[in-house]
């Protein structure tokens, strides 16, 4: 059997659903070169928040319109989904409950920043069916 | 090898190129007009350039042809308990001389999907960073603050 690959749109609700499911994305801040970081996160409230040590960046990014990227893929099957939110960077409002949110990286005291979700999109590819070259056979 | 301020190991230019030529996915950031985007693409790495495949008059063509770009990957060493990161930095360019083209269609570069994807893109690194560190007992950071 073979099959084509195809891409499909995530509504906003599926793209939140998803966005919860993982714990690593990737912020994305723009200016004359583009950077991007991965960076530990949760979903709380209408923020994503996560945690940075760098307050050289709090500086130049508060106020900003940034993406964060959140994603799976599974190389067998060439399958996968990315979601992408849009919003503007912040300081954590100091209401925010912020308990689960922790990081995997070393070093001193964190920063709590927040993306205000301002836009959810995201996309799934369900990869090809090719012919079955590395198949398991012979079982059946 | 050298470690960052904070405690993570900072990866030398081989050991970067090493880690993403063990991966087939990466994502691809772009800023245009001081509004980023981003990508996610298969790619491969060829004589230390990050190459992927796009089409004609797609979004992703239009936003990083010729523009500075930067290029992760990402994960977590399950057995080591690792986590790691590479980014390059480089600009975009496409592919063009007839002999760069038949190389690249040589390269196991295999578009996960299907649509036609006749142009190949390069990203020559400017920059290679990469980090890699022991994750943290989040016990840790609540016995810090």
């Amino acid at each position: 059997m073979t099959r084509d690959a195809e891409l499909f749109a995530l509504d906003p609700a599926t793209c939140r659903t998803l966005l919860r499911t993982q714990h690593v994305g990737r912020l994305v801040t723009a200016g004359a070169e583009p950077r991007v970081a991965p960076v530990n996160y949760v979903v709380v409230d209408d923020f994503v928040a996560f945690n940075t040590r760098s307050t050289e960046d709090i500086g130049r990014r508060a106020g900003r319109d940034v993406l964060f990227e959140v994603d799976m893929f599974d190389e067998r099957t060439r399958s996968g989904w990315s979601v992408v939110v849009r919003g503007r960077l912040h300081e954590a409002p100091p209401d925010l409950d912020t308990d689960a949110l922790d990081t995997w990286a070393p070093g001193g005291i964190a920063h709590a920043l927040v993306i205000a979700i301002e836009s959810l999109t995201g996309r799934l590819l369900r990869g090809a069916i090719d012919a079955p070259i590395d198949a398991p056979s012979g079982y059946l | 090898m050298e470690v960052d301020r904070l405690g993570m190991t900072v990866l030398d230019t081989a050991t970067c190129l090493e880690v993403l030529r063990g991966q087939q996915v990466g994502r691809l950031a772009v800023s245009i007009r001081d509004h980023p985007d981003i990508f996610p693409v298969n790619f491969v790495v060829d004589r230390g350039a990050v190459v992927f495949r796009t089409a004609e008059g797609t979004k992703l063509a239009a936003a990083v042809l010729g523009r500075g770009v930067a290029f992760e990957v990402d994960g977590v060493d399950d057995e080591t308990g690792e986590a790691w990161s590479v980014v390059v930095k480089g600009r975009a360019v496409e592919l063009q001389r007839l002999e760069e083209l038949f190389e690249a269609a040589n390269l196991p570069l295999y578009p996960w999907h299907a649509a036609p994807k006749h142009r190949y893109v390069r990203i020559d690194p400017v920059e290679i960073t990469g980090r890699r560190f022991h994750i943290c007992d989040p016990s840790v950071w609540t016995e810090r603050q």
